[in-house]
């Protein structure tokens, strides 16, 4: 190697290192315009008015399979009772969401589609990526159209879930240990509450957002009722303020609901703890002998309730196979799968399940409703509220 | 043969060049020569293809730093698709900066360090035993210590969790917590188990580079200084110590290297207390769709791993002048360890013990225990394993070896690591064929570069890179994203420094005869290759296959972010399985790849009669 490799070499590092400072430099400036690609006008539903199921039954047939991703396990149920069903086979797979939204965007992008069809717990980056970028469209088969109501269209809602918290009944046999939800900021709970962490489940940043549009007085009202005093904050609102003091109290933030439910709820658990879980880990009460309940007098709510919703891939492998699995999901025969510990289907003909866990009964009233029409909206503060989080974390 | 005779009439002999000239006639000449001696071609191609797929996936991913992606337009406050700083700024100087980049960067030093030390400390160790001291059973201690390196690097991350994991983390708790015993957070999670277990993965590296130059240090230079008085002290930090330096600046930033780029580790007990590395914190990057963000922490690691090498290059040639193997007699001193001896083979057969029989034993134990820690007969099963349908596990509702997703994920390792390794060990042979051949010529010197940069590049960074490249369609090449062929491509150039280093050093000891010999008798080039070099090389070039097979058959890093559905490979079935909490299964996995990687790594020692340890035992 010649004697002067070597100074050339620094000379490159060192004007690409002052390069890179200097760009690093210029902070983004306001977004002014917000005429992004994002607010495009979210894609009308495909509505398949004139759809014969025995022809897409046939057409599925002669595709031969189908994939679809969702974020919960009892998705392989639903696929093997679809190719009960059908006799077309079906791979139910157990995904983040993220890593479906980023399977689904770049398959889009290189046309290599695995993925047929989503069931897909974030509508924020649904609405503000994945529609609009046309990696996913609604699809509503038109036999069932007149029971999806309006509001439930687009995206489509197939079924609504929640997230609760929960105590372990046989440590403490009294009840809930906690009746405000300010309490799990408290120094009393600090270490003990357990819930995945945000950071990798877009619809629990998703609850911060909707509580900060649309609770911020409840949450108030709480607040004074819990401390005797008023907040008083300089955050952006008391659901930010919340959420600070949450994340600064050394939560255990898992990677799955399972590791929630196992710490707060196994048999041989004796510690004080809360979980914020998904009500589907109630199964686990019956098939693992958890001990787990609803902390059904918390105030303002004990959760949050929020949609899953059904996309079907642009460029799916198998159209037809998948236009067949989204009207399976929307029949009570499909969806009862998902729906073993509770759920509301987006489809308003299936009945309410039997099966919400004991204490969780007036979902509107419980719950923290979900405002749709916010999704935009959320979108854009996914990343401000991450931020938020990961800063207020201790 | 009848073609031989026809073949050495038309060819023209290439000294003499051709009466008539005029560019055709020269086109068609050199033609001819490059049908019969395509040295040359063969190492532009290679250069040109391997250019490519080292250089365009780097340019890909550092320009995706600096161009707005969909959907952040209104937070850089630029359209899509333009010019611009604000990934810098969010990395660099958001506040956010310092858990994106600031914090993870120090992390990564300092398990880099502490890896780099503890991997240093107990290779160092073994390897003197082994070279330098006539402690018992060298040759099954050889053989022995080099197994932690055949397991994937997170069984230890596993099984430490299945020992100390304490509440923090949600979930079952470990053994020893399960036991009354507590373990506190910085025991359990974080920098020091992350250094413990990757250090007890990568000291076998250590162990045979610093073992092997240490066994070619001739021991005279050093009995020479001791005669002239020279103190034990003064002969290990002016003779032997330098002398190592070679061996130990690159075993140093080998692992320094590698750990810039592993994943499975930090992730599984990183996570529990927040505890990133640069790896980490660019997987979460893409998992959560900022692909401005992964870009650039991709390009940060890059050129931390570049810097790394060039630093290694020159002390390397700084020292270079120090030659241990020489023409003159060497000779081997072997120390008599006398009353120490006990304690020293105690000492290497505990490291045997920790490094490999506890964990594997402990994940074995967790596949069939219910719950953690309790030794009563209903709280062991073999449902994890072979169970038709387990409860409460909706994601992957049966035993692994029932259903098809294990066997499945297993052909595509095989397959696809399969078709890697091949290509791996074939294209090193061919870059040795031509860097050897065609010595002199700039091709080679520069196809010997080329071969060797994938190296310094961090592996997590590359797939990064790789992802960012072929995702979409560009020119000719379509998106492979979602392919087998991203996979094999990318574990292939990853793994093809090793591969071309064995095959560059297999040609240098194989002269010209042999071929000349073929050529003569009319053997055209592509049946001098197959009919004379591959028998020959018959030996490296399986080494050159194997070595990359076992490698990639364990690799997580890289695979981790290209797999989709089809696609699903061993490892990450089991990182999957560890995400869902579904621990017993994904230990049950991971011993399934230990035992495949160790069984096909000792198949081929046995049947080409090579070893990995070879002369370290004596």
């Amino acid at each position: 190697m010649p004697r002067s490799s070597i100074p050339v070499h620094r000379r490159w590092l060192t004007a690409f290192a002052g390069l890179a400072l200097a760009v690093a430099a210029c902070a983004p400036g306001p977004a002014e315009t917000g005429a992004g690609a994002e607010s495009a006008a979210l894609p009308a539903p495909v509505i398949d008015r004139d759809i014969d199921l025995d022809k897409l039954v046939a057409a599925a047939k002669k595709e031969g399979s189908v994939t679809v991703y969702d974020s919960s396990g009892d998705i392989v149920e639903v696929a093997k009772a679809f190719t009960d069903k059908y006799g077309i086979p079906a791979t139910g797979v157990k995904s983040d969401v993220g890593e479906t939204q980023e399977k689904l965007t770049r398959e889009y992008q290189s046309g290599n589609t695995t993925i047929d069809m989503a069931l897909y717990e974030s509508g924020p980056s649904l609405v503000g990526e994945l529609l609009p970028q046309k990696v996913v469209y609604t699809y509503l088969p038109g036999d069932l159209i007149d029971d999806v109501p309006d509001a439930n269209r687009n995206p489509l809602t197939v079924l609504s879930k929640a997230m609760v918290w929960v105590y372990n009944p046989s440590v403490f046999p009294e009840g809930c240990p906690v009746d405000n939800i300010w309490d799990v900021t408290t120094p009393e709970w600090s270490g003990k509450t357990l819930m995945q962490d945000p950071l990798g489940k877009p619809y629990l940043i998703e609850w911060f957002n909707q509580m900060a549009s649309g609770y911020d007085k409840q949450l108030r009202a709480e607040y004074e009722e819990n401390f005797g005093k008023p907040l008083d904050t300089s955050a952006e609102s008391a659901a930010h303020e919340w959420v600070a003091g949450f994340a600064g109290n050394s939560p255990v933030l898992t990677s799955a609901d399972d590791d929630v439910s196992a710490a707060v709820a196994a048999p041989n658990q004796t510690e004080p703890r809360l979980g914020f879980l998904s009500i589907a880990k109630f199964r686990d009460v019956k098939n693992k002998g958890y001990k787990m309940a609803v902390c059904d007098d918390m105030a303002p709510f004990v959760g949050f309730q929020y949609p899953k919703f059904g996309a079907i891939a642009t460029r799916a492998a198998h159209p037809n196979a998948a236009k067949l699995f989204m009207h399976f999901v929307l029949t009570e025969e499909g969806i009862s799968p998902e729906m073993h510990a509770g759920g509301i289907s987006g489809n308003s003909a299936v009945p309410v399940s039997k099966n919400n866990p004991p204490g969780l009964d007036d979902w509107d009233a419980q719950l923290v409703s979900f405002d749709r029409t916010e999704l935009l909206s959320d979108f854009r503060n996914i990343e401000p509220m991450q931020d938020h989080w990961r800063l207020s974390k201790g | 043969m009848t073609r031989t005779l026809r073949g050495t009439e038309v060819d023209p002999p290439p000294e003499k060049p051709p009466a008539r000239t005029g560019r055709g006639a020269r086109l068609r000449y050199r033609l001819g020569v490059a049908r019969r001696e395509p040295t040359l071609f063969l190492g532009i191609g290679l250069v040109l293809v391997l250019l490519y797929l080292v250089i365009a996936p780097l340019v890909s991913i550092i320009s995706d730093g600096f161009a707005v992606h969909f959907g952040d337009d209104f937070k850089a406050g630029q359209p899509v698709g333009a010019l611009t700083g604000y990934y810098l700024w969010r990395v660099f100087r958001s506040p956010v900066s310092t858990e994106l980049f600031w914090q993870p960067l120090v992390n990564t030093l300092i398990v880099a360090v502490g890896v780099t030390a503890v991997a240093l400390v107990l290779g160092g160790f073994a390897a003197f035993l082994l070279t330098r001291t006539d402690v018992k059973g060298r040759k099954a201690l050889a053989n022995a210590l080099v197994v932690p390196y055949m397991l994937p690097s997170w069984t230890f991350a596993l099984a430490w969790l299945a020992l100390f994991k304490n509440g923090r983390s949600g979930g079952q708790v470990g053994l020893l917590q399960a036991w009354g015993v507590n373990t506190p957070d910085w025991l359990a999670y974080g920098a020091v188990p992350i250094v413990i277990c990757l250090g007890l993965h990568y000291f076998p590296f250590v162990l045979l580079l610093f073992g092997n130059a240490l066994r070619r240090l001739d021991a005279q230079l050093e009995d020479s200084a001791r005669i002239l008085g020279a103190s034990r002290g003064t002969v290990l930090r002016r003779i032997t110590l330098p002398l190592m330096l070679p061996s130990l600046s690159s075993s140093t930033l080998l692992v320094f290297g590698r750990i810039l780029g592993t994943f499975g580790t930090p992730y599984i007990l990183g996570l529990p207390v927040d505890f990133n590395l640069l790896s980490t914190s660019l997987f979460s990057a893409v998992r959560s769709g900022q692909q401005g963000v992964t870009a650039v922490l991709a390009t940060v690691i890059v050129m931390i791993g570049v810097a790394m090498v060039l630093f290694d290059a020159r002390l390397v040639r700084q020292t270079r002048r120090f030659v241990t193997v020489g023409a003159k007699g060497a000779m081997e001193r072997t120390i008599a360890l006398g009353r120490w001896a006990g304690l020293a083979a105690t000492g290497a057969w505990t490291l045997f013990a920790l490094s490999v029989v506890v964990p594997v034993a402990t994940l074995a134990l967790t596949t069939v225990t219910i719950t953690p820690g309790v030794f009563s007969a209903d709280n062991f099963t073999l449902a994890f394993w072979t169970a038709e349908h387990l409860p409460g596990a909706p994601g992957f509702p049966h035993g692994v070896l029932r259903g098809t997703e294990l066997w499945s994920a297993a052909w595509n390792s095989v397959r696809i690591v399969g078709m890697a390794a091949l290509i791996c060990g074939l294209a090193g042979l061919l870059i040795g064929y031509v860097v050897v051949r065609a010595d002199r010529s700039p091709i080679a010197k520069v196809l010997r570069q080329v071969s060797f940069l994938p190296y310094l590049v961090p592996g997590i960074a590359f797939a990064a890179a790789f992802l960012s490249l072929f995702a979409v369609q560009r020119g000719p090449i379509p998106a492979l994203y979602g392919s087998i062929a991203l996979l094999v491509v990318t574990l292939a150039v990853t793994h093809l420094p090793y591969s071309s280093r064995s095959g560059i050093s297999a040609m240098t000891q194989l002269g010209r005869e042999p071929e000349e010999a073929a050529q003569m008798a009319g053997a055209r080039w592509l049946t001098r290759i197959r009919r004379v070099v591959v028998p020959i090389q018959r030996g490296p070039l399986i080494t050159g296959i194997v070595l990359p097979f076992v490698s990639g058959i364990k690799e997580l890093s890289i695979v981790i972010m290209l797999t989709t559905g089809g696609t699903q490979l061993l490892t990450t079935l089991s990182i999957n399985l560890v995400d869902y909490a579904y621990a017993q299964m994904a230990n049950a996995v991971i011993l399934i790849i230990a035992v495949l990687s160790f069984t096909i790594t000792y198949l081929t020692q046995r049947l080409t009669r090579t070893s990995l340890a070879s002369g370290l035992g004596g």
